[in-house]
């Protein structure tokens, strides 16, 4: 353990680290200025007329307490500006990086409809540099020193964990059989030359077995210093492909960018000049800390395996797992309201409290069709209907497959748990 | 590489769909010959409306109901297509046009409160949430138990004066090099449209909104599935015709998947040899038909002699989206709900 600790803690150049601090800094400025300047965070933050926070949030009941949809939001993007501005200077090195976190991820879990995995990669690589010296050097604050090795291994980690279990959410007949990449792909048949190519019906899972190869090796071909180089050329043929045909923002630049931390911890000084600086005494690394979040990040993906039933449907234990760009699934669903004591009955349709995008998202989302049934439970015993029932009929279509119901028309969901840690009976198995 | 290298030498190119063409018919098959007929109809009805009001007579009034009934027709036709220039401030159909119902006591408080002379100037002045005006309130005037006198006349005359220039304006934009183009041309130099794939995004976005507007306001409503039971406003209760305008909506839905020589159908067919998904969205469609046309007519009157058959009109019409919002935008890769922002 001893000499582990040695070895992690091997002083080493932070230049790497520096150019990752810089290009995590860009990427997060590109972000809050698309979010800005496409009118998403009046979108997402101002026009929906309710959130639908995270499941944590439900469950310590904190969600009641959280601040509703408001233009109060772009000040919080003011604060991600100027904090992405300090991470890329390293001006202020923690308060940038730390006033990012707590304001990305509060942003993040205040509605779930707006989840992505390259935005929860974000929040998790945000808190790891936290706690690193990313402004050791090039930065206008911080201190030149040399960094322990552990700070390298764990960016490395966590993106190699990111790739890898992509691949693991793609080893399933149906991904491999080219869906939903021939639905994709096919959207783009109308492009010159490619086009045609596009929708071919070999392509798709050739594109769907080399992914999943891709996903699943190159973190290892990263790591390797003989097969480096050649796996971050396949980085940058993934990234741009991907970039090219999907519409998934920053994150391509995003892997781009920050995969060079791979490379050995000096390789920006052939560009950018420069002598490393003189190691001096560190602490020991906090090997109790680094074991648990490399246990916790390879295990949080795989649980949901701890939930009988299919993922890709329940989506119970879909997020937070890195399953990225993996099904097509479009969803339709209504509700029934029932006052026993009154005989009163209503069906509702969610256009009016949800966005579109909020619609979407929460059509084929089993936890969000419930927190809605929840929303419009309340209302209703607001309105002096205290035993009103609340029904859902849902149908899910996951790759063109013929739509079915997701929801048991049953069951009332209001009197269903807004957070559970066992399987929800009243979801239905795909037919 | 020289598995990628071999395949995509031996495997060429499949028949492809041509979109472009799909949306070209589209355009001039379905919605150039609705925008021509809406034109024609309401140009009709203002007509018929001056007619009326020179000989008030009982052939006159049935004329203009007749001109009413056919203008209408188009008017819920389009509702499929509610894109684009439809909501477009300036001409805004669903508010200048067509804000529905007529509110009965609202339409002779204005007539009331106007100056000794009605013009389109008073009529332009009313808030068209008032639901006092547009094609919805000469619905009203026409089947009205008051007889018209001149002053109805007046106002009669002036709101169909008042809205036709939004028909006009919103049939123009659609014309020659209008926004038609931009969808025919979708991926092809269109600003509207950078991708086909946007377009048929826009198609498959419109049917659904309108079936949305069906069941949740058209049949919902006044079923009151939104109040608990309690009976809702219909879309056109002086006229009895309701149930009319569901179906003429149905119509644009239909039209815009299967009206054109080459159309989504087709394209739905091109993704899927077996069929199976077209013959889901005929089907609904087909079900759907046959379940508001089983609603007694009035709707207002079924609502409370069978609700049962209009609970059952709601769900068909539903089962339309289901197919289309599901089986069918994911085997188009569509998107029909919009989703800015990055994806992943």
């Amino acid at each position: 353990l001893r000499s582990l600790a040695g070895w992690l803690n091997t002083p080493v150049d932070p230049a790497s680290l520096a150019v990752f601090r810089i290009v995590f800094g860009l990427c997060t400025l590109m972000g809050v200025l698309r979010y800005t300047l496409y009118g998403w965070v009046d979108l997402l933050y101002v026009q929906p007329e309710l959130f639908l926070p995270w499941g944590p949030l439900l469950w310590s009941g904190a969600d009641r307490w959280l601040p509703g949809p408001g233009s109060w939001v772009y000040g919080l993007y003011v604060l991600l500006g100027l904090s992405s501005v300090g991470m890329v200077l390293g001006a202020y090195w923690r308060l940038s990086v730390g006033t990012f976190f707590v304001v990305f991820t509060g942003l993040e879990l205040l509605d779930r409809t707006n989840y992505l995995n390259h935005y929860y990669l974000v929040s998790l690589l945000a808190l790891l540099l936290f706690f690193m010296p990313a402004d050791a050097e090039w930065s206008v604050h911080g201190r030149r020193r040399a960094l322990p090795l552990w700070n390298l291994l764990l960016l490395r980690f966590q993106l190699g964990v990111v790739y890898f279990y992509a691949g693991v959410a793609k080893l399933d007949p149906d991904w491999l059989a080219g869906h939903p990449l021939d639905i994709w792909l096919s959207t783009h048949s109308s492009r010159p030359v490619v086009g045609p190519w596009l929708a071919s019906s070999w392509l798709p899972p050739l594109m769907a077995i080399s992914g999943c190869l891709y996903d699943l090796c190159v973190p290892f071909l990263l790591a390797h210093p003989r097969t480096r180089a050649g796996a971050y050329a396949l980085v940058l043929v993934f990234h741009a492909a991907v970039g090219l045909l999907f519409n998934i923002g920053a994150f391509p630049f995003l892997m781009i960018g920050l995969t060079p931390i791979f490379f050995s911890p000096s390789w920006p000084r052939r560009w950018l000049g420069g002598a490393p600086p003189e190691p001096v005494p560190s602490g020991g690394p906090p090997l109790a800390l680094l074991g648990l979040w490399v246990a916790l990040q390879l295990l949080l993906p795989l649980r949901h395996a701890l939930w009988a039933g299919d993922v890709v449907w329940t989506e119970e234990g879909g997020d937070l797992a890195w399953r990225v760009l993996r099904v097509e699934k479009r969803g339709h669903f209504r509700y029934r309201l029932h006052d026993p004591q009154t005989g009163e009955r209503w069906m509702l349709w969610p256009k009016d409290d949800l966005t579109e995008r909020q619609r979407h998202q929460a059509s084929f989302h089993p936890e969000m069709i419930l927190q809605y049934a929840h929303v419009l439970r309340d209302r209703l015993r607001e309105q002096g209907h205290p035993a009103v029932r609340v029904y859902c009929d849902a149908w899910v279509s996951v790759n063109g497959a013929p739509a079915t119901r997701l929801v048991d028309p049953d069951v009332d969901l209001g009197a269903e748990p807004r957070w559970s840690w066992s399987r929800r009976p009243w979801i239905l198995p795909r037919e | 590489m020289l598995l990628w290298t071999w395949l995509a030498c031996s495997g060429g190119p499949e028949g492809l769909f041509d979109k472009g063409l799909m949306l070209r018919s589209t355009v001039d098959e379905v919605m150039a010959p609705a925008h021509q007929e809406l034109a024609t109809s309401v140009s009709a009805l203002d007509q018929a409306l001056v007619a009326l009001c020179a000989q008030r007579d009982a052939a006159s009034l049935e004329a203009a109901q007749t001109s009413w009934l056919a203008a209408k027709v188009p008017l819920k036709n389009i509702e499929a297509w509610g894109f684009g220039p439809y909501r477009l401030v300036n001409i805004d159909v669903p508010h200048n046009v067509d804000k529905w119902p007529a509110r009965a006591d609202a339409i002779e408080a204005a007539i009331e409160a106007a100056p000794q002379s009605i013009d389109v100037a008073y009529i332009a002045s009313l808030d068209p949430l008032t639901r006092v005006k547009g094609v919805p309130a000469v619905g009203y005037l026409l089947w009205s138990e008051v007889p018209l006198d001149d002053r109805r006349c007046e106002y009669l005359l002036a709101v169909s004066q008042e809205m036709r220039p939004y028909v006009d304006a919103y049939v123009e934009s659609w014309g020659a090099g209008g926004y038609g183009e931009q969808l025919a041309t979708a991926g092809q130099g269109s600003s509207a449209y950078p991708t086909d794939q946007d377009a048929v995004t826009a198609l498959v976005s419109g049917m659904l909104t309108a079936l949305g507007e069906i069941v949740s306001m058209k049949l919902g409503g006044p079923l009151g599935l939104g109040t608990g039971g309690t009976p809702g406003e219909s879309e056109s209760p002086h006229a009895g015709s309701s149930l009319q305008d569901v179906l003429s909506a149905l119509d644009g839905v239909e039209g815009v998947y299967a009206g054109a020589e080459t159309s989504l159908q087709d394209y739905v067919r091109s993704r899927e040899a077996e069929g199976r998904v077209d013959a889901a969205v005929i089907a609904a469609l087909q079900d759907a038909r046959a379940a508001v046309s089983a609603v007694p007519s009035p709707l207002e009157d079924a609502v409370l002699s069978s609700p049962e058959a209009v609970q059952a009109a709601v769900d068909a019409v539903d089962a339309v989206s289901v197919v289309i919002n599901g089986d069918m935008s994911t085997l188009l890769g569509v998107n029909p709900t919009a989703v800015e922002g990055d994806n992943d």
